[in-house]
């Protein structure tokens, strides 16, 4: 039993709402592409799922979440066991995990798949709400200054605005 | 002869009939005036093609035959109007006027059909028709005829001098081409009878001698040793002018590669320089170049370091902590649940007692370990058959879903890493820091840059750095060949020096072992040979140098006017006469020293008044025939080609010139002191916005009165 809440976790798809579509393929290789292309295609980030990762810290870092309604349409991508490196989607998943409300020692004593799978999808809740409260941020920050798109250390400036007492 | 008209009809692009494109000139100077791409070429072409049947193909730099050009030839607006099926044709007509008052009119026609498809089928060759005007008729005037009155309205060996386009002067006038001063010099004298003069009386002398030596050979009495003496003299006398034509082209290399050389001593210091500065700028773009090719990985690499640095984890301690939190009691928990769950298993062995013995004591319901009564059904009964259990229950493991080993890895990781995230604001400084750096780096190295470029003279920009290098290589390259040169001479020389010595020798010897009774006509005629060939050579160097004073005195007194509205040109044209027989004219002062920095302007009014000189030194031909040239000036400055009008205009009956110099009234005002003939304005346009298209293209003309 023990590889299936691991093996749960790292099927994650998580969602991103439709409303930052075009912000996640604006700013990221959506669907892959060289790296070699990412800087002179006008993209920050070489795949999605490293633009999420991203959106999830300063989502995190500001405090900031996102409500994932049922009503609102979402779009899937990568599952969370393919995201790297490895070391950084295991802190996420460890961050997650502190954010969310779980008593990991009953999970030791769950006896059906769905009790597993209810601990999971809350892990997929802090995640979502969290990646998608970073892109609401970047998305406003964009409209406030329509040339930070072009600014190299946009993002590093703004997760630096952030001092958060850590 | 005065030229009186010139009438094109669809003749490329001048579209339309005769009568909207005739032009009438007169005695004096002629314009046709028009912006770069107006057509104004294109009268010149006619003017050519009308007598000699070629056009002037500039990008090719030839002359090309109608059977090349073909179709070409006629107007793109009259092809597109033309109906398939039906012909097209392009038509120049000259009219001329002689001193005699005979009226020439010389047509020039190309047709070509329209097919189905469109294309154009024309003849490989155009029709000539010369007429003459008769009191009330033209006669045209049958095909022998044709090449002496095209020889009347221009003669073949004068056209190059005054038929020509701007970008032939150059070339028509490179003195130091021997060929080109040649040119000139058979144009204006009868020099080529002094050639012929040298070459018979070279040759007279030749025979001269072989026919007294071979007299004084058969004369001898030693008649082995006279002989052999005879046969030396001959093969030494071969020797000697092979050696003196060597020299003579030695000579003829030396001045060439001096003159080149020389063109571009002026140049060598700057060239240095510029080589020296081009290397430095080489090297501080080369820095500048890899500083910021880092500078740029970095700057491109700053949003990527956020996950492969992973500088995303800078603000998330507390979640971790929480995480960390969370695991120690979960951690704990299980243990102490391990704790207990080992606590209710027997401590006893699996195997002792054995099965087989708790069967036993069963059976007996008796404990064989303490020899206590074990009946059916009491506590003791019930704990040994429990014993019986213990082996399932020590496989048992505490919990269902144990998520311990995958928890323990995240932890160990976050653990892992915990020195790398705090040092993640260190990590970003420096990252800064070296960014802040290179950029600083550069900004040093482009400022060493813009001092470097400061050292450059005014009006030289970057770009012409590069040609100090290619300076200083044709430099050497022609000083190496006047040095290889001078050393052939000087080999030749010795060679000559000897050769002379021997042939006086072998000749006073053969002189001393012949006989008596040699004709004294044959010693004479030896003599009288030599002698003459002496005069010849010293008379054609006479009337080369007099010919030669005459251009250089004719052409100062044209170059003076030209350029006596022109404070920034001093000094005077001399033609310095070469050993080589060549000429190089130069710009001197007053004591003769040659005046360097001649710009390409000053060059090409010195060309032109050479031109000017010729036409007008002896023969008069300024007189008789006019003068057409296209952008003879497209090379010069304002205030020089004014200069060249007015030499223009004093010295010349007619002239015609095609040129994009007055296109306003103001410029035109500098004309009125000239003696002007007919002055027009063309214009090329289009008839619908589409101006890629030459379909309607047609060009317009307009009389200007000054």
């Amino acid at each position: 039993m023990t590889l299936d809440f691991e093996s749960k976790l790292g099927n994650i798809s998580p969602n991103f709402v439709d409303r930052f579509e075009s912000l996640v393929k604006s700013l990221s290789q959506f669907g892959g592409g060289a790296e070699s292309a990412r800087y002179t295609s006008g993209k920050s980030f070489s795949s999605a799922y490293e633009l999420y990762i991203y959106a999830f810290f300063l989502g995190l870092a500001s405090d900031r979440t996102y409500e994932m309604i049922a009503e609102e349409k979402k779009s899937k991508f990568m599952e969370i066991k393919h995201w790297k490196p490895a070391a950084l989607k295991d802190q996420l998943i460890a961050c997650a995990i502190g954010e969310a409300g779980i008593d990991l020692f009953q999970l030791q004593f769950a006896e059906e798949d769905s009790q597993v799978q209810t601990v999971v999808r809350e892990v997929r809740d802090i995640i979502e709400s969290y990646a998608n409260g970073g892109l609401q941020l970047i998305s406003e920050k964009f409209e406030e200054n329509p040339d930070a798109r072009h600014d190299d250390d946009f993002f590093l400036k703004l997760m630096l605005e952030f001092q958060k007492s850590d | 002869m005065i030229v009186e008209g010139l009438q094109l009809k669809n003749f490329q692009c001048y579209a339309g009939e005769i009568e909207e494109n005739t032009f009438r000139f007169t005695r004096g100077l002629n314009l046709i005036i028009g912006e770069n791409g107006s057509g104004k070429s294109k009268i010149w072409d006619a003017f050519y093609w009308v007598l000699y049947d070629e056009i002037f193909q500039s990008d090719q730099r030839e002359f090309v035959r109608t059977s090349v050009y073909k179709e070409q030839l006629i107007a793109d607006k009259a092809k597109y109007e033309c109906d398939r099926g039906e012909s097209v044709d392009a038509k120049v007509i000259l009219t001329a006027r002689t001193s005699t008052n005979k009226v020439y009119k010389v047509t020039r026609v190309y047709k070509a059909t329209k097919m189905e498809d469109g294309s154009f089928v024309g003849s490989d060759r155009s029709n000539l028709i010369i007429e003459e005007k008769k009191s009330t008729r033209w006669e045209t005037l049958t095909p022998d005829r044709h090449e002496s009155i095209i020889d009347t309205i221009i003669p073949s060996h004068l056209r190059k001098y005054m038929w020509f386009q701007g970008e032939h002067i150059n070339q028509l006038m490179d003195l130091r081409d021997k060929s080109a001063l040649s040119n000139v010099i058979e144009l204006l004298s009868d020099i080529k009878t002094y050639n012929s003069l040298i070459e018979i009386t070279k040759n007279g002398s030749r025979d001269a001698t072989r026919a007294l030596q071979s007299a004084r050979r058969s004369s001898s009495q030693d008649s082995s040793k006279a002989s052999d003496l005879d046969r030396s003299l001959i093969v030494n006398n071969d020797l000697l002018a092979r050696r003196v034509t060597q020299q003579d082209k030695s000579k003829q290399e030396r001045q060439t590669a001096e003159g080149l050389r020389d063109d571009l001593l002026i140049q060598v210091d700057t060239a240095r320089e510029r080589r020296g500065l081009a290397g430095e700028l080489k090297q501080v773009e080369g820095e500048i170049s890899s500083l910021s090719r880092d500078f740029d990985l970095k700057i491109e690499a700053i949003s990527k370091n956020l996950i492969t640095r992973q500088w995303v984890l800078m603000h998330c301690e507390s979640s971790l902590k929480k995480f960390e939190d969370r695991y120690s009691e979960f951690d704990r928990r299980c243990h102490d649940y391990k704790k207990s769950f080992d606590n209710d298993v027997s401590p006893l062995p699996v195997d002792i007692p054995r099965p087989v013995d708790i069967r036993q004591m069963l059976s007996a319901e008796v404990c064989m370990v303490c020899g206590r009564d074990a009946k059916q059904g009491t506590s003791e009964h019930h704990h040994i058959a429990e014993l019986l259990n213990r082996i399932d229950k020590a496989k048992e493991e505490p919990f269902l879903n144990d998520t311990q080993p995958y928890l323990s890895g995240l932890y160990r990781t976050t653990l892992e890493h915990a020195i790398k995230r705090k040092e993640i604001r260190s990590d970003i400084s420096s990252e800064y820091e070296a960014i802040s750096d290179l950029r600083a780096k550069i900004d040093r190295k482009n400022q060493d840059k813009k001092s470097l470029l400061n050292q450059l003279p005014g009006g030289v920009d970057q770009q012409d750095l590069s040609s100090g290098e290619s300076i200083l290589n044709q430099f050497n390259m022609h000083d190496r060949r006047a040095q290889d040169a001078e050393r052939e001479i000087r080999e030749c020389e010795e060679a000559i020096k000897n050769l002379r010595a021997l042939i006086a020798k072998e000749g006073e010897e053969l002189a001393g072992i012949a006989g008596a009774g040699i004709p004294l006509e044959k010693i004479v005629a030896a003599e009288v040979w030599e002698k003459l060939l002496d005069v010849a050579e010293d008379a054609r160097r006479r009337v080369f140098q007099g010919i030669v004073d005459d251009l250089e005195l004719r052409a100062n007194e044209i170059f003076s006017d030209m350029t006596a509205r022109t404070n920034s040109i001093t000094g005077r044209l001399r033609l310095e006469v070469t050993a080589a027989n060549t000429c190089i004219p130069k710009i001197v002062d007053s004591a003769g020293n040659t005046l360097a920095g001649s710009n390409d302007s000053n060059i090409i009014l010195i060309k032109l008044a050479l031109i000017m000189a010729v036409l007008t030194a002896k023969q008069k031909w300024s007189e008789n025939y006019a003068l057409i040239a296209d952008a003879p000036t497209s090379k010069m400055a304002e205030n020089y080609s004014d200069g060249f009008y007015a030499a223009l205009s004093a010295n010349f009956e007619q002239s015609i010139v095609v040129t994009y110099d007055f296109l306003d009234d103001e410029g035109r005002q500098r004309l009125k002191d000239l003696h002007i003939g007919e002055v027009y304005l063309i214009k090329s346009s289009h008839g619908s916005e589409e101006r890629e298209s030459r379909h309607d293209l047609k060009v317009t003309r307009e009389r200007v009165t000054l």
